[in-house]
């Protein structure tokens, strides 16, 4: 029980740490992407 | 936790008639993709013109299926998590108003009389029954929320210290905006529309209207999401086979959109007279806020799966997003959830495009937003509705689901049809295609001046998208209905999947409370909407008469 | 709150102040804006083409069902347009895709953009807010003339 109670709290969510800024490098890829497209068209 | 009849029979009604509409709902999302093809050069198919169905789509998808399953799902929480029933009275007065909105409405739609799409923008007139039949709606949602506010301050007198319930919480905040939202709403139809639409009045301010529609209508979208935030948070951690990464995190995104689901709603209205650029950019900065709570959630959620994963023994950094139960036919929930997670990554990140500024003028009303917001109401909101809607009908009519293997692939099937449809849909958005128009008649017609070939790619992906969303739902009506109608083989009963937290997290007073958020919501809406509305006054001229659709000339009574 | 928590609250902030930045830096520096929101005046309900200058042109646009008056606009390429929008009837939309110009004519409401057009060639403007029956054949056409050889 103790052992169980240790290694819960010692849980260190790399892999969520990794997903999330991957998944804000897709927002500000979409982001400017379309922002640099409206520069383009405003000649 | 046992059930009373009466409660029970209220839920199960209001789950099985929404599911009932969304036939013709989905039936109509298909045409669409038909019309807009090019497929069929046509003004109506079967009796049902483009925009009649349009509207119908928008109404019985958005409106009806969402605020009915808010309410049913509503009680059933409160009454679980509080361990007491609401008062029956408030949920069955609820339930007539709903209905009887909902056919008032149906009736006007139906027979053609409310081609107006599910915004009913002014000067475009539709038939009193229309307008009344959403009041009808909406006020019933509101008498549910009454019900639901006696019984939580008899819970709270009770248990001055315990922490709220998170998904109580997160039922009372959405309801506590959607309360205040609607009023605008309400505003708009009693006071300007419902006079005008009968000849009462004459003309018709129609930027004041488009204004008041749209304090309500962002904060509509946010009424369609929490319920889904609340299934991620309470449910889907031991969905997983783990628990929830913060509590806190989850109370705080609560909170938050409390405080600014509403005053951002003028982000609709960029292009539009009447409103002044610096409005229009504070409005912009408020939304950008409102993105917070929706980015703590995917971090959440993340580590809530990758604890599960982990548990489950999974290796390395992304080792455990394969080690979870998407297809265990007994845990069909999980899918359904998932999915939708995976939709909203897109769905929300798009939205911000939508959000900021000038970047609007790249998709304003082209076809990008539906392929935007097909990634979201479409995604995780649908599908945790459909989902919880089977799961509730089937524990509180004591009827396993039928075909469990059918309704395992739903989410998924229904997943990979909207990536489909979306993409086609934001890539015709870019190339200049238009919302809320059947192209079939002219741009996608080669017998016409108009046409578009360059939007032959961007239609057909959407078609062949919308065909297997249709899939995907045929196999859900199939599942949902054949447990409807399938016998009674357990006792009913009234659970949910109630997850475990995985740290010790103290009780935060702050997020404890209601008063101070609400507050907080009321000062930042009068600075949000005071120049809006004083904008409005400065710069807009004359109303407008009413117009029907199939008619330049204004209408006369 | 965790702390891996304050660091996406921190990141987010980040990311969405970015976004602002850009947004401001593109109203100042490019002038890229919303729609000017112009007092209504009742001469902006008739449509009419006014040339200002050598190179300046200030157009009226009266969106009505189901067409743009004027319906089309022909201009000599290195024009600026001023486009004043309002509606005749019901709400309308005014989108020329390719230059990214995006405005709701609205009745009693004048929108107000400037274009410039540096490259000849044929512009649609498509109107995408739903007007009622005829909405899908709702189109005008701006034609930027290539400069005239000596």
């Amino acid at each position: 029980m103790e052992d169980n109670k240790t290694s819960e709290e010692k849980f260190v969510p790399k892999g969520a740490i990794a997903f999330f800024i991957l998944f804000v490098l897709l927002g500000a890829t979409i982001w400017y992407g379309m922002f640099f497209l409206m520069l383009s068209r405003h000649a | 936790m046992k059930i009373s009849k009466p409660l029970r029979n209220v839920i199960l009604f209001e789950l099985f008639f929404p599911i009932t509409l969304l036939t013709l709902g989905i039936y109509h999302g298909l045409m669409q993709t038909i019309y807009r093809s090019g497929l069929v050069h046509s003004a109506a198919e079967a009796h049902l013109d483009y925009y009649q169905g349009l509207t119908l789509h928008g109404v019985i998808n958005a409106i009806v299926l969402t605020t009915f399953f808010a309410v049913a799902f509503g009680h059933a929480i409160m009454a679980y998590y509080l361990k007491k029933e609401p008062d029956i009275r408030f949920a069955r007065i609820s339930l007539i108003f709903m209905v009887v909105g909902t056919l008032m409405a149906a009736y006007a739609m139906l027979s053609g009389k409310a081609s107006v799409l599910y915004t009913f923008y002014p000067p475009l007139r539709a038939d009193p029954t229309f307008y009344l039949g959403a009041v009808f709606l909406i006020v019933g949602s509101w008498i549910a929320f009454w019900g639901w506010i006696i019984l939580y301050r008899t819970w709270r007198k009770e248990h001055k210290t315990d922490k709220i319930p998170m998904a109580v919480l997160g039922n009372i905040a959405n309801f506590t905006v959607w309360q205040i939202c609607t009023l605008s709403v309400a505003v708009e139809v009693l006071v300007f529309i419902l006079p005008w639409s009968m000849g009462w009045t004459n003309t018709i301010n129609v930027a004041l209207c488009r204004t008041l529609f749209w304090f309500f209508g962002h904060a509509l979208v946010y009424f369609w999401l929490l319920p889904s935030y609340i299934m991620f948070y309470t449910f889907l951690p031991k969905l997983a086979g783990g628990k929830l990464y913060s509590g806190n995190a989850g109370r705080f995104s609560f909170m938050l959109f409390i405080i600014l689901s509403i005053p951002v709603g003028v982000h609709h209205q960029f292009g539009e007279p009447g409103i002044t650029s610096g409005t229009k950019l504070f409005q912009t900065i408020l939304t950008f806020g409102i993105t917070l709570p929706s980015f703590i959630t995917a971090f959440t959620m993340a580590a809530t799966l990758e604890y599960a994963g982990r548990k489950r023994g999974s290796k390395g950094l992304f080792g455990w997003m394969a080690k979870l139960p998407y297809l265990d036919t007994k845990n069909y929930m999980f899918g359904y959830l998932i999915c939708g997670l995976i939709l909203f990554i897109f769905g929300g990140l798009t939205g911000m495009v939508n959000a900021s500024y000038s970047l609007n003028s790249m998709v304003h009303n082209t076809s990008w937003v539906p392929g935007h917001f097909h990634m979201t109401v479409a995604g995780p909101v649908y599908l945790a509705i459909i989902g919880m809607t089977l799961y509730l009908t089937s524990k509180l009519s004591g009827k396993p689901v039928r075909f469990p293997n059918l309704n395992i692939m739903v989410p998924y099937l229904w997943c990979i049809g909207i990536l489909i449809f979306s993409y086609g849909l934001m890539s015709g958005g870019l190339l200049g295609e238009p919302r809320r128009t059947n192209l079939g008649l002219t741009y996608l017609n080669p017998a016409s001046s108009q046409y578009r070939p360059d939007w032959i790619p961007s239609t057909a992906f959407a078609l062949i998208g919308g065909i297997i969303m249709t899939l995907s739902a045929l196999c859900y009506f199939i599942t949902f209905f054949g447990t409807v109608f399938s016998k009674r083989k357990e006792e009913p009963i009234l659970e949910f999947p109630d997850s475990e937290l995985l740290h010790n997290e103290p009780t935060i007073g702050i997020l404890n409370r209601f008063a101070p958020w609400v507050i907080m919501m009321i000062i930042v809406l009068l600075l949000a909407y005071i120049p809006a509305i004083m904008n409005i006054s400065q710069y807009i001229g004359p109303g407008a008469q009413p117009f029907s659709p199939n008619n330049p000339v204004p209408m006369t009574f | 709150m965790d702390r891996n928590e304050i660091k996406v609250i921190v990141i987010t902030g980040l990311l969405l102040a970015t976004f602002l930045f850009a947004v401001l830096w593109a109203a100042d520096k490019r002038h890229i804006d919303v729609p000017a929101c112009i007092p209504y005046n009742s001469k902006y309900a008739t449509s009419k083409i006014t040339q200002l200058d050598s190179n300046t042109y200030q157009v009226f646009v009266v969106a009505k069902m189901w067409q743009f008056d004027p319906a089309e606009i022909d201009v000599p390429v290195g024009s600026t347009v001023d486009f004043y929008l309002t509606s005749k009837d019901v709400t309308h939309g005014f989108n020329i895709s390719d230059k990214s110009v995006n405005m709701m004519a609205v009745f009693g409401g004048v929108t107000e953009t400037s274009v410039y057009f540096d490259k000849p060639g044929t512009y649609s403007i498509v109107c995408h807010e739903y007007c009622g029956a005829g909405h899908q054949n709702m189109t005008g056409k701006v034609v930027v003339s290539p400069k005239k050889q000596k």
